[in-house]
């Protein structure tokens, strides 16, 4: 007897700003079809057959009543991609499917849509698909996030490391710009402070990396265990290359106590380690 | 909880806490008040179906303001409830934990409705009493906290390991070991994990704390680092732990010198992740070893440390010459 097969796990192709755009224009045609168009039809049929005394009021409240509807509606559907933080690292299929579903619902709130596309993009730069990543996040930042700051302040870390890790620093030196400009939470003012670092190794800023070092440790000490060794090496390879020698050695001992060899040849080879995470979001 | 400044500080005593806990218990609220919004809408639609006059014409108009207004206002509300958590939080990692502990307060009262938050924020009055050294107070905490939740949830046996570790600073000797043989199977099998690297320092502490310093040693010399790393820059207090080990053993047996050696090397592992007066913040009694290791430190225009400071302060402060051991230790705990 043939076991059945598993149901194939839907996939969410390439995403592009013109392709984001025309999803967020169908939802709202359709919201305003049903917002608009079904209340004034049931209020003409009501008054057309002399049901009610007062057609206009009745219309109102059918339209407060399809908006509440809506608002269930899509509200279910954030609560499928809200918390998927343990998904992304166990399952990250699983997440990408459960994506996908909530993606082909329609009318989809414009928050609720764009909100999804930041999961994607989260999974995608976790998949390190660093191209994706950089498209998803700039489609979405198109579209203002109202109300949602810290999604904003995620979306342009994460185009920021994915652009870092392709070498574009104009690209990144942009969105660094553009996160100077935002009231941070500390998160991401530990997740900018590596970043920043980053970049300026990547551009040869070596004393910028290692200037007011005091605040730079005591910032870095308050990241998780990983990103604080890390943040080590990052400013042990900046002193290094400026001829600090006394920091550069005192830097190294720290890192290789805070992580071990794999890890720090790791980070060594790369300059690099995955410093936007999804877990503080979700 | 009594307070002007962080200087006038006072945390709160186990009772209060106690009290306090049991009067904020958070609340679920009742799945009729949860919809009621619904049915005041649908209620206020039927009504428009019969309305005869004036009256019965506006009352479903004011339905529908009043359900719009109450909705905005609980958004509003719970908003600013988050808002204000989020500072806490930050206070908290920020090491501001007189400021945090006085500020959770008020929010444990205010956020009866919403249990998730609640439970994060009797988490967060642990940590800060914990680092207040308010030990007996931070236990009644974590005790709230794990009698709700289940006993092999990762977050409860985290909550188990950090409530024995304040046990042991508690000399609860003997409870303290009950719940490290109860925990010890779980741990153990939690490999590379912030619970194992917990239980490994709960472990050892227990050792420092019953004086049994070769068994410390023995069990800790090899592999300490590599337990403990994932704790990040709170390794520190681990590795004290065992130069502390050493160093009483240095002193039972002063023909072996390498016993102080070794002490010396893992104090310097300790002190290159914490300064000195945090350590001794947090276990008083090592006093002794830092006054030692501060004796025993080359000049420290001579080493790494000091160089870094050096470095770190762009040698603003001219070349430190003075060799006084006193000097030289508080100079050390100027370290970044």
């Amino acid at each position: 007897m043939n076991t059945p097969t598993p149901a194939p796990l839907r996939c969410v192709g390439p995403v592009t700003a013109d392709h984001l755009k025309r999803q967020l224009q169908i939802d709202q045609v359709l919201r305003l079809l049903i917002l608009l168009g079904l209340p004034l039809l049931f209020t003409v049929l009501l008054a057309y057959f002399e049901m009610t005394p007062d057609p206009l009021g009745l219309c109102i409240m059918t339209l407060a009543g399809m908006w509440i509807v809506l608002n269930l509606l899509n509200a279910r559907a954030w609560q499928q991609v809200n918390n998927m933080a343990e998904l992304f690292a166990m399952e990250p299929k699983q997440a990408e499917s459960r994506i996908a579903a909530v993606l082909r619902y329609r009318p989809l709130a414009r928050q609720v849509r764009l909100l999804t596309y930041h999961r994607l993009a989260t999974l995608r730069h976790q998949q390190q698909d660093y191209d994706q990543t950089i498209a998803i996040c700039h489609s979405v930042l198109m579209h203002p996030l109202r109300q949602s700051e810290p999604m904003t302040q995620h979306l342009l870390l994460m185009l920021t490391e994915a652009q870092l890790a392709n070498g574009d620093a104009p690209g990144a030196y942009l969105s660094l710009t553009e996160l100077s400009s935002r009231s941070l939470s500390l998160v991401h003012s530990l997740q900018k402070l590596a970043l920043r670092t980053r970049y300026y190794l990547l551009v040869g800023y070596d004393e910028d990396a290692t200037s007011d070092l005091r605040d730079k440790i005591h910032m870095a000490e308050l990241m998780p265990a990983l990103q604080c060794g890390a943040m080590h090496v990052l400013l042990h390879v900046a002193a290094s290359r400026s001829d600090q020698t006394p920091l550069a050695h005192w830097l190294d001992e720290r890192a290789r106590l805070l992580l071990n060899d794999e890890q720090y040849e790791g980070v060594m080879q790369s300059l690099s380690t995955p410093t936007v995470t999804p877990v503080e979001l979700m | 909880m009594t307070a002007k400044s962080d200087n006038s500080f006072t945390p709160p005593t186990p009772e209060q806490v106690s009290a306090y806990l049991r009067r904020c218990a958070p609340r679920v609220s009742r799945i009729w008040a949860a919809q009621a919004p619904l049915l005041l809408l649908i209620f206020a639609a039927v009504l428009t179906l019969f309305a005869k006059n004036a009256i019965t014409a506006i009352i479903p108009w004011m339905i529908l303001i009043g359900v719009i207004s109450y909705a905005s206002f609980r958004v509003r509300r719970t908003r600013a409830l988050q808002a204000r958590v989020q500072r806490v939080s930050e206070w908290t990692q920020l090491g501001q934990h007189p400021r945090a502990a006085r500020a959770i307060w008020p929010l444990l009262l205010e956020t009866q409705m919403m249990p998730e938050v609640h439970g994060k924020l009797v988490a967060m009055l642990a940590h800060n009493l914990d680092k207040l050294c308010a030990w007996a107070s931070a236990q009644v905490a974590y005790d709230y906290l794990i009698d709700r939740m289940p006993a092999n949830h990762l977050g409860s046996v985290q909550l188990q390991l950090q409530r024995t570790v304040l046990q042991l600073f508690n000399d609860e000797l003997s409870t303290a070991d009950q719940n490290l043989r109860k925990l010890r199977p779980q741990a153990i099998t939690l490999k590379n994990t912030p619970i194992c690297a917990m239980f490994s320092y709960a472990s050892l502490l227990q050792q420092v704390q019953t004086h049994h310093f070769a068994d410390a040693v023995a069990e800790n010399k090899s592999n300490l680092v590599q337990q403990l790393r994932i704790l990040g820059i709170d390794a520190g207090h681990g590795y004290a732990l065992l130069a502390w080990s050493y160093f009483k053993l240095a002193q039972r047996q002063q023909d072996d010198s390498s016993l102080m050696n070794q002490a010396l090397v893992w104090w310097r592992k300790a002190n290159l992740l914490l300064s000195s007066s945090k350590l001794l913040a947090r276990q008083p009694q090592l006093k002794h070893l830092a006054a030692h290791a501060a004796y025993e430190a080359p000049a420290p225009g001579n080493t790494p440390a000091s160089d870094t400071q050096n470095a770190c302060t762009n040698t603003k402060q001219g070349d430190r010459t003075n060799n006084n051991p006193r000097d030289i230790m508080l100079n050390r705990e100027d370290q970044v």
